[in-house]
């Protein structure tokens, strides 16, 4: 299939998805499920793109989201700012975060890019719960009202859900553009050797920065909604085991293609929720999961997901009696290598 | 000793001029007080036993290696207080003796990558058709001349040794440079690949200067124009493939001990198919 026409498809599916979902689950899987693993997809989605495409292994990601969600409630709840101009404002703290995180990490690269990262992510997480005046301590904020949208009230579950889809998309199509854009090529330069990215012509140092900004875009629209659908953010938003609960987003989804940190965001979120329905262990059954996924697949679900989908067009394609042709759909990815 | 710098009667700032260029790593003098020329279009070949710094000099020229003293001038731009990619920016383009390749990335990709490292929308956010058109054919073109036509959407995890080379050479030419410095090109090839790489250098745009180091003789004899030889780091001869063919002193420390004297080619013997 051509590229436009599956885009199309791609999009058709999308919006019979956002019209029938509402309509097929319940009140409560809509809003504890699909709409939670949609904004943690969102983040995950910045994250993955910065490891999948970047080579990047960020722990700041969490302080990029928070930065992004601190803005907007301390706008509109200690400033009196009108929700939607703390919302441009958060979107922009967003890119701003990971410009500054860029910045800081910008020389230094593997082991100790996720610890120089681990630090700052500590370190936001402690200004917010220590700095009384600005961020109101541990408590942080509460009562934040999601605002008003088209005269649909985003308190509301299926507007909050459209909204949230609508973004889960725009960042899905952000994130692919920037893929095939001069930088998006450079970034993947960068992942797979920063080195002779640089015997190229490139800074190594500009490119690891200009990738932060893209996946803190990413973390900041995750930040707002995460925001209007917790109606909260606190410290404990943005504490270490956010972190590590991101990281095994990532992880189980695979970084093959950035929009598996939806796919591994689904599978977190239905975990924490039904697993307590039989069993008081549910974060030991993340756990398993998370070891199973790291030692039975390479590429998380969506490498298991992109697996089955070309042994069905290979069976299709026999049951047709065609000639088997050569699977398109993983050229141009590494497949050959073990995954981050 | 004399300085041997190349054809100045051009006007034309030379591509590449090196000033008593020297490193030392602890005691040792890696490069020692080297100099040399290249002119619009020429081709010079760096000979020397193993460890004779033949590779760190490349290193100190194309900035990956800060020298302790010496200058590298580019295009009659000094250039020795620059980074690597300021180098390449400026029309400088390099080979690694291992190849140095980007293993997710496609052969296309790589040339793409490598000509829009010396443009300035190189970490552009913008996606334009055209311009993705443009680099595609402009890829397309590097590749059927390294070799590389069929394997153009392939990554280069799954190339063989050679066509990692050929990739190498490609993205050197795929930059336009003013200087190509190719740090042994024919390292680990078989006979045909290797008078594959050597029809592609002779037939390289004349207006490009290359440098040439080579463990391979034939390749490297037959593509110059004129050859030094160094030794411990330091030039120990000059001049034209027959000139360094004939020095004794060449023959001693270098080739006789090296191959043998009777393993020594004819440098008139390849230069039968070359260009002019």
């Amino acid at each position: 299939m051509p590229a436009a026409s599956r885009t199309a498809a791609a999009l058709g599916v999308a919006a019979v998805s956002i019209v029938l979902v509402p309509m097929l689950v319940s009140d409560f899987v809509l809003l504890q499920i699909v709409i939670k693993s949609l904004w943690l997809g969102i983040v995950g989605a910045g994250l993955a793109f910065l490891i999948g495409q970047a080579g990047i292994l960020s722990l700041a990601q969490t302080a990029v989201f928070g930065a992004s969600g601190y803005v907007m409630a301390i706008l509109v709840l200690d400033h009196g700012w009108g929700t939607w101009w703390a919302v441009v404002a958060a979107l922009a703290a967003g890119p701003v975060a990971g410009l500054i995180v860029g910045v800081i990490s910008r020389r230094s690269s593997g082991l100790y890019l996720m610890m120089l990262t681990l630090a700052i992510g500590v370190f936001v997480f402690f200004f917010a719960q220590q700095y009384q005046p600005i961020t109101r301590g541990h408590t942080g904020f509460n009562g934040f009202d999601a605002p008003m949208l088209f005269g649909w009230d985003l308190n509301e579950r299926r507007p909050l859900f459209y909204a949230t889809a609508v973004a889960a998309l725009a960042v899905t199509a952000l994130l692919r553009y920037v893929a095939r854009t001069p930088a998006g090529l450079a970034f993947r330069g960068l992942r797979d050797n920063r080195h002779r990215l640089q015997a190229l012509g490139y800074s190594a140092e500009t490119t690891v920065v200009s990738a932060f900004v893209v996946a803190g875009a990413a973390a900041g629209l995750g930040g707002v909604i995460s925001v209007w659908y917790n109606g909260a953010i606190s410290p404990g938003s943005i504490d270490l085991t956010r972190t590590i609960e991101l990281l095994i987003v990532i992880v189980i989804g695979g970084t093959l293609r950035f929009e598996g940190a939806f796919l591994g965001a689904l599978a977190v979120t239905l975990l924490r929720n039904y697993a307590s329905d039989f069993t008081n262990r549910a974060e030991t059954l993340v756990g398993v999961a998370f070891m199973a996924v790291v030692l039975l697949t390479r590429h998380g679900l969506t490498g298991v997901l992109i697996g089955f989908l070309s042994r069905v067009r290979h069976a299709l394609r026999l049951v047709r009696g065609q000639r088997p042709a050569p699977d398109q759909e993983m050229a141009g990815r590494p497949v050959g290598r073990p995954g981050p | 000793m004399q300085v041997p710098y190349g054809d100045r009667s051009r006007g034309a700032p030379s591509p590449l001029r090196v000033e008593t260029l020297s490193r030392s790593f602890g005691g040792h003098r890696a490069v020692d007080d080297v100099s040399f020329e290249v002119a619009v279009g020429e081709r010079l070949a760096v000979l020397g036993p193993n460890g004779a710094g033949k590779s760190t000099l490349f290193n100190l020229v194309c900035g990956d290696l800060k020298a302790d003293s010496g200058r590298v001038v580019l295009a009659g731009e000094d250039v020795t207080a620059l980074p690597l990619h300021h180098r390449v920016r400026r029309g400088l383009a390099r080979t690694y003796q291992t190849s140095s390749v980007f293993a997710g990335l496609t052969v296309s990709e790589h040339f793409i990558l490598a000509r829009r490292g010396t443009e300035t929308h190189r970490l552009s956010l913008r996606h334009s058709r055209t311009e993705h058109h443009r680099m595609r054919e402009a890829a397309a073109q590097i590749a059927a001349r390294v070799g590389l036509g069929h394997r153009i959407d392939e990554i280069a995890d799954v190339l063989s040794h050679g066509e990692r080379r050929q990739l190498e050479v490609g993205m050197a030419l795929a930059a336009n440079p003013v200087a190509i410095l190719l740090d042994e090109p024919a390292a680990g090839l078989s006979a045909s690949e290797r008078s594959l790489l050597t029809e592609l250098l002779l037939g390289l745009d004349e207006h490009v200067a290359l440098v040439l180091v080579e463990h391979d003789m034939e390749v490297a004899l037959t593509v110059a124009d004129r050859v030094i030889v160094l030794e411990s780091g330091r030039t120990i001869s000059s001049g034209t493939p027959e000139e360094i063919e004939a020095d004794p002193l060449v023959r001693a420390v270098y080739l006789g001990e090296q191959h043998g004297a009777q393993a020594l080619p004819s440098a008139n013997s390849h230069r039968n198919n070359r260009r002019d």
